[in-house]
């Protein structure tokens, strides 16, 4: 089975592949989508697989490159192998992780931790809003969708599509990473 | 060092390596079976707490295993002073709680 997607943040990705996996059907490939490479779409490949359901969840966490083996082993120990079929890097820069374990349930047993990570996601979601942004700003100067002046709200919509677009995307990642950002805050006020 | 107490899961993170150095995966099993199945450290969290603990020097690293696959990590004499500072606010807390406790239960 394949499915194309808009990527949109890293909780939405491990809600879709769970999702997935509930309906008996395993990851087998991701790639980003090229034919329209301004907006970051990814390409799913998965095979239906019901008698070995997956539990998805993905890690936000920067690693640096001499210590991701001790990093990979340790979660392999506890029962998550990393997904290594992911050519989506570019556009998801986090891991995921699976396990076929049911008494496996999350990769962080504290919320301290897990609200980090959650921060740490937002914050890529923010770097790859500017980002994609950035792109449909050029996309706008490149490929204008009208020259004309504006005339009603549709036409004006249509006109500044590409800066709207932009300046939505930009707006979601800013409130998502401050919602989480304030969560982070208030459970660590709370804790003293 | 850091002048604020140890959070449950760092105390049982320095508790597991007093007796000898350990990797990742060694510490989650170790704090499983010291706190008698109360605490099961994550890997994600372990790993974060792992870092936390190196970067206040109360752990180091004492060598590889599995060609470089798995980190063994021992406790510093800041990690044991440590530890020792905290059981002792902990006991001085023990003592004056079960004090008051009992002195409420009696009346």
């Amino acid at each position: 089975m394949f499915a194309l997607r808009l990527y949109h943040g890293d909780v939405s990705l491990e809600n879709y592949l769970n999702k997935k996996a509930k309906k008996g059907y395993t990851l087998t490939q991701m790639t980003p989508f090229l034919l329209f490479p301004v907006l970051p779409m990814i390409f799913y490949q998965f095979k239906k697989d019901p008698a070995h359901p997956c539990r998805y969840r993905v890690d936000s966490r920067q690693v640096e490159s001499q210590d991701l083996d001790d990093y990979l082993t340790l979660y392999q120990d506890d029962g998550w192998q990393l997904f290594r079929d992911n050519y989506a890097k570019r556009i998801t820069q986090s891991r995921i992780f699976y396990t076929l374990d049911p008494q496996k349930l999350a990769l962080f047993s504290d919320e301290d931790s897990n609200l980090k990570n959650r921060l740490a996601q937002a914050r890529l979601q923010l770097k790859s809003a500017f980002l994609v942004a950035f792109l449909f700003i050029i996309g706008s100067l490149l490929f204008p969708l009208s020259q004309t002046p504006v005339t009603s709200l549709g036409h004006f919509i249509l006109k500044y599509l590409y800066h709207l677009m932009a300046f939505a995307l930009c707006v979601a990642a800013f409130i998502n990473y401050f919602y989480w950002r304030y969560r982070c805050h208030h459970y660590q006020k709370n804790q003293l | 060092m850091k002048k604020s107490p140890l959070s449950e899961q760092s105390f049982y993170i320095l508790l597991a390596l007093i007796d000898e150095p350990l990797h990742g995966y060694g510490i989650i099993k170790r704090v499983k079976e010291l706190s008698q199945g109360m605490i099961v450290l994550a890997a994600g969290t372990l790993y974060g707490a792992i870092e936390k603990l190196k970067n206040q020097q109360m752990i180091e690293l004492d060598h590889l295993e599995d060609d470089g696959k798995r980190k063994v990590y021992r406790l510093t004499p800041q990690g044991l002073a440590k530890l020792n500072e905290d059981y002792l606010r902990l006991a001085q807390l023990h003592h004056v709680a079960s004090q008051l406790l009992k002195t409420k239960e009696e009346v």
